[in-house]
């Protein structure tokens, strides 16, 4: 669970975050939208711990992981490497738990086979879905997914949003910030729309999808609209 | 009086031993505290930041023999207690290489993107894990050719070194030339000799630039 009280950051004197409060329940898979520059990816890093907020507090209960735009590999491990050393040396994991475990989640998203592979000689998809793995290998049951295909071409944003939708099901709490609309309408249980660092719209997602509430939020889901066509 | 060459010249090159260990000690002291002054300019804390910055403005500002000197003959005027032409020698040339190398370690370190110090965070991994295991790694192969560098740059001014009386290759020349009255050829044996090593390290910089290439 993450509880989110009065959230408010600053990059200088630009108000990034404006007074934000939210709480997402267990298992919920939450759609972040807005316009780029609307504080999507700002929230998502403060509740990573890698923003400093300068008012209001927040609070997770249980473990966070994190998935990037660029993916953010160590280029200099191979893929099983990626995935073993923070259970190796963080959960302090024996060796054989972890290359375990780890080999199981690359079966998964049918990465097996790269296992032994270095970053570099992986497409951006595959790349991601190592990524996406990655935190879940931390038994991480809370993901933050900062536009997690904006970096992607569309078939890899597809083998992505796949692998995304596969753990879905699987119970574990969702953040996702992204512009994938007919991903969040399918996938997501509620969406959270931020414009200019303020929350405008906290809806379930098909009450949102079929009539959002502000004219900001119609605008928003216009541009979209007409993008999809 | 004519000029022997074969012993002569084997005197001299007897020499290289003693350059390349001034060389290779000096350069190892120079990226210990190198790194700690690289830590040190990285660090949040303003007066760290200051006094690190502060240590490699004297050390490039002022001459290495003057440096030397001081090690040699100021600290023990100062302090009273004697010390060896060799660690006095090994000390001045670390810290000075300390000074470059630094600067070299802070660049490299902070060549590395952002999200890898990011990733490490998210996954919890320690802030010494993360320089140990994650950023540093990465920063080596950054790293490495200007340490090459610098490794030659400290193999030719390790001559100083002879002002004191050590037996490096210069000042095994010097003494040829001083018995013998030939200056010409023993300075040129000892050109060869510092030649050949710096093209050795030369070689083996391109071997680690080829090998990162690939």
């Amino acid at each position: 669970m993450i509880t989110i009280d009065g959230l408010t950051k600053f990059y200088g004197d630009h108000k990034v975050l404006n007074n934000l409060s939210v709480t997402i329940g267990n298992q919920e898979i939450v759609g972040v939208i807005g316009s780029s520059g609307g504080g999507k990816s700002t929230l998502l890093r403060c509740l990573g711990g890698l923003e400093k907020i300068d008012q209001g507090r927040f609070t997770i209960q249980g473990k966070l992981g994190m998935v990037f735009q660029h993916f953010n590999l160590f280029p200099h491990m191979t893929v099983l490497e990626n995935l073993t050393y923070a259970p190796i040396h963080v959960l302090k994991l024996s060796k054989e738990e972890a290359v375990a475990r780890a080999e199981k989640l690359l079966d998964q998203v049918g990465l097996l086979p790269k296992a032994q592979a270095y970053p570099k000689a992986l497409s951006g998809g595959q790349k991601q879905r190592v990524a996406i793995v990655r935190a879940l290998a931390m038994e991480s049951d809370i993901i933050l997914f900062d536009e997690p295909t904006s970096a992607l071409d569309p078939e890899m944003t597809q083998e992505v949003l796949k692998v995304i939708r596969d753990f879905a099901k699987t119970g574990i709490t969702m953040l996702i910030a992204t512009h994938e609309m007919r991903f969040l309408k399918d996938v997501s249980s509620r969406v959270l729309l931020l414009d200019q660092g303020t929350l405008i719209e906290d809806r379930p997602t098909q009450a949102f999808f079929a009539n959002p509430e502000t004219q900001k939020g119609q605008q928003f889901l216009q541009t979209f609209n007409g993008a999809d066509q | 009086m004519s000029f022997d060459w074969l012993p002569n010249a084997a005197f001299i090159i007897q020499g290289t031993v003693t350059t390349l260990e001034y060389t290779l000690l000096s350069v190892s002291g120079g990226v210990i505290l190198g790194l700690l002054l690289a830590f040190a300019k990285l660090s949040h804390h303003k007066s760290i930041q200051w006094a690190a910055q502060f240590y490699t403005s004297i050390f490039r500002g002022t001459p290495l023999l003057l440096q030397l000197f001081i090690v040699y003959f100021g600290i023990p005027n100062l302090t009273g207690y004697q010390i060896g032409v060799f660690p006095a020698g090994v000390i001045a040339f670390s810290l000075n290489s300390a000074a470059y190398i630094s600067e070299t370690m802070r660049a490299g370190i902070q060549s590395i993107d952002k999200g890898q110090f990011e990733a490490a965070h998210v996954l919890g991994i320690s802030k010494f894990l993360t320089m140990r295991d994650i950023i540093l790694p990465q920063a080596v192969r950054i790293i490495l050719p200007a340490l090459v560098n610098e490794m030659i740059s400290m193999l030719k001014e390790t001559a100083l070194i002879s002002t004191l009386g050590e037996l490096d290759i210069m000042k095994r020349a010097n003494e040829v030339a001083a018995q013998t009255y030939h200056y010409f050829e023993p300075l040129i044996i000892a050109a060869i000799s510092y030649y050949l090593l710096v093209l050795l390290l030369t070689y083996i910089l391109k071997c680690i630039e080829k090998r990162q290439l690939a």
